[in-house]
């Protein structure tokens, strides 16, 4: 399982997959969700991604993973837009 | 876990708010024609964006809207569209430092101090009124000629490059031939199974990416998951073939360009910033988890000592089993020293965190009283105990603010006296055993000793017999009394009743000093003592009748035998002549305010025969004798502060358990001698 939701928290690991676009979608749309953690995330799928930076929540972790680590994680850092 | 959830917050809002400050600190002081540092600005946007975010976890009122006013300046300050010139820095500074100074109060109590909502909104209007200064329209980036040559047909080509100055100028450095991409991905790509980040990550060395939406979407609308609105660009130094290999199955919605070459400034070459991955291998781990570890590895020690204890008091153990003992409590103790050893490595920070805040303090405080101030801060690689570097910014302010407010001279004073108009103040830490130094060094006004002993004694803190009796240095350690002040006038600043004093009593928590020197017309030095760490004291027993105490090695100079009949009555009390310096004597029991068998032997002239057991200590820049019963060992102890009802006992530091399980008292011997013990 690579989405779940805990306390307000979301956290992504693993591979991301645009599976899991559909399910995430439904859950940032809730009020109560306050941070997605992505710092066991070790690929974000382009549709993942672009939800993360439409919603705009607080995004914490930083990847492991040099390519979302370096990349795509301050892209994250610079749209949350509470 | 919303407790935990604030105090997280606020130590990162901490690092933020520093981190803007340091990068806002450089960006006034770059030459105002020199071209605004780009790492800088966005360095600061960043701290305060990512702050902005984690406000709005948290009921803070204004707040969100001043870090977003913020925002807004340090954003056209990024685009171009205003100039980071002293007024817009100073509107954000001044932000910067009030908030800093909420920070406390929102960690105790969940919400902004009172008063504080009506100062961010004045704050807002401040720096609102400073991003109105800037242009409506985001001018063409940077000036022509610095970015690719004209004529260019791209238009994504030039904002691309002028936003990625740095990967630019570090491949420059370098001699890499960079590739600039621009892939707009179509809007149904998701359902023919391209995933345009996947292809992304198969372009080989990356140097910079940004992927954004292309159209905002407005909040609270629904969007369509599966629709793509987005658009990368990246540089990348791989070659032009192996740039268009990545990308060809989606050929027809990339554009890849070569980058013109073009010398870059060699000044932004070599500043590339730490890369974000390494921040992924540091581990941030709680203090109090250390400090249990710290705990656990000193009563280790002390496990290992009453081992000794045991093998030593039983003389009924066969000699081989003892021999065994002592054998096996020797590697205990090898085992045990080194995990304390690495322990208080663990706690070991750079004084850089106690020193960051200096700066900003200076310039508010400087710029308040119309001084020109520069500061130095020199040896922030030195090491300490984390309790140390957390215990040190308080007295370090408290005294810079002092030496800027009364030390340094107004302009027309400095000219008169010879000096440059822009006066120093030097901050230098280094380490000496185990011992760390801070000085931190004016060249003001000095303080003048006889002034200080009018003043002392004008304020009932020292009788006219011992003014007279003061020497200069002695006067000096005035300052650091309770209720001294040397200011003729209350300023804003220093004036409000907490003194100097306050500095000696921080310092004394710590298990550190505090002494001054100053030559009148030439500047003040205050030099700041602390322990390398406060984990392991060292002590010495003493005996005062049938009671032992400890006292922590860093008071004694040295101990002595003295003959009865050289102690004479000096003023009040007693005193002897020791290698040529006349030296008080006190007894430790009367200090203690010990029982009538005790204070007997304190009292040197019940006996004139026999000699006095003395433990010569320093007590600031004097020395004083302590009479005591007897010495006896010297060893490590875990210090714990006085808990419950002990709490406010006056005179001590805490208590350690020894090896035979008895429970040590150990004295703050300053203390003791300033103001007596009791509570």
């Amino acid at each position: 399982m690579s989405i779940s939701l805990h306390e307000g928290v979301i956290t992504l690991s693993g591979e991301c997959l645009l599976e899991e676009a559909e399910a995430l979608s439904n859950m940032l749309s809730a009020e109560t969700i306050r941070m997605v953690d992505i710092g066991h995330a070790t690929h974000l799928h382009a549709a993942v991604f672009q939800l993360l930076l439409m919603h705009a929540k607080i995004v914490s972790g930083i990847s492991t993973d040099e390519f979302v680590g370096r990349w795509l994680n301050p892209a994250l850092l610079a749209a949350t837009n509470v | 876990m919303t407790d935990d959830l604030l105090q997280h917050f606020v130590m990162e809002a901490r690092e933020q708010l520093q981190a803007a400050a340091a990068d806002l600190l450089a960006l006034e002081e770059a030459h105002p024609e020199a071209p605004p540092d780009a790492s800088r600005i966005d360095s600061a946007f960043r701290a305060v964006h990512t702050l902005k975010g984690s406000v709005g976890l948290f009921d803070l009122g204004p707040l969100g809207g001043l870090l977003h006013a913020g925002e807004d300046v340090l954003g056209a300050f990024r685009e171009r569209r205003l100039r980071p010139q002293t007024a817009a820095l100073n509107a954000l500074l001044g932000c910067v430092g009030a908030i800093e100074g909420w920070l406390d109060f929102i960690a105790l109590h969940g919400r902004l101090p009172p008063g504080a909502e009506a100062e961010c909104r004045r704050l807002t209007d401040q720096v609102q009124a400073q991003s109105s200064r800037a242009e409506a329209v985001p001018g063409a980036p940077g000036p022509p000629g610095e970015v690719g040559p004209p004529g260019k047909t791209e238009p994504w080509l030039a904002p691309l490059l002028a936003r990625e100055a740095a990967a630019l100028a570090a491949a420059a450095a370098i001699g890499k031939n960079l590739v600039a991409v621009r892939y707009v991905p179509d809007r149904d790509c998701f359902f023919r199974g391209d995933d345009p980040l996947a292809l992304l990550r198969g372009i080989d060395d990356l140097q910079a990416v940004q992927v954004s939406l292309q159209e905002p979407v407005p909040a609270n609308t629904l969007h369509d998951p599966f629709a793509c609105n987005l658009v990368i660009e990246c540089l990348s130094g791989a070659p032009m073939e192996s740039v268009r290999r990545a990308l060809r199955l989606v050929g027809d919605q990339a554009a890849i360009l070569p980058v013109p070459s073009e010398p870059a400034p060699p000044s932004e070459a070599a500043a590339p910033g730490e890369p974000p991955g390494l921040a992924a291998r540091m581990l941030r781990i709680d203090a109090q988890r250390l400090d249990a570890l710290a705990d656990l590895a000193g009563e280790l020690v002390i496990a290992k000592n009453r081992l000794a204890h045991v093998a030593a008091a039983e003389a009924s153990l066969p000699p081989s089993l003892v021999r065994s003992m002592i054998a096996s409590q020797a590697e205990i103790h090898r085992l045990a020293t080194e995990i304390e050893r690495r322990v208080t490595r663990l706690r070991l920070v750079r004084l850089e965190q106690s020193f960051r805040r200096l700066p900003l303090l200076v310039r508010e405080t400087a710029a308040r009283l119309g001084k020109r101030v520069r500061l130095e801060c020199l040896g922030e690689e030195t090491e300490a105990d984390k309790s140390v570097a957390d215990a040190l910014p308080d007295p370090l302010l408290h005294i810079i603010r002092n030496a800027i407010d009364h030390g340094i001279e107004d302009a027309p004073s400095r000219d008169a006296a010879g000096k440059p108009a822009e006066a120093l103040v030097r901050v230098v830490a280094r380490r000496d055993g185990n011992q760390i130094l801070v000085t931190v060094q004016d060249d003001g006004r000095g303080i003048d000793p006889a002034q200080v002993r009018q003043r002392a004694l004008s304020k009932g803190l020292i009788t006219a017999g011992q003014c007279a009796a003061l020497d200069d240095a002695a006067s000096l350690d005035l300052i650091f009394a309770a209720g001294f002040s040397t200011a003729d006038r209350i300023t804003d600043l220093s004036g409000r009743g907490v003194g100097l004093d306050a500095v000696r009593r921080f310092m004394g928590a710590i298990g550190g000093r505090v002494s001054v020197r100053s030559r009148l017309g030439r500047g003040t030095w205050m030099l700041l003592t602390a322990p390398l760490s406060a984990a392991l004291t060292t002590v010495m027993t003493v005996a005062a009748g049938t009671e032992i105490y400890g006292i922590p090695f860093d008071y004694i100079v040295e101990t002595t035998r003295f003959p009865r009949a050289g102690i004479r009555p000096v003023g009040d009390g007693f005193g002897c002549v020791l290698r040529g310096r006349t030296l008080p004597i006190l007894s430790l029991a009367a200090l203690l305010g010990g029982t009538a068998p005790s204070r007997q032997v304190g009292l040197p002239f019940d006996d004139q025969a026999g000699e006095l057991k003395l433990l010569v200590v320093a007590v600031g820049d004097e020395h004083v004798g302590i009479s005591v019963d007897g010495f006896a060992d010297r060893m490590d102890v875990v210090l714990r502060p006085l808990g419950g009802l002990l709490s406010g006992l006056r005179g001590t530091l805490g208590t350690a358990l020894l090896g035979d399980g008895r429970v040590l008292i150990v004295l703050n011997v300053a203390e003791l001698i300033r103001h007596g013990g009791g509570g």
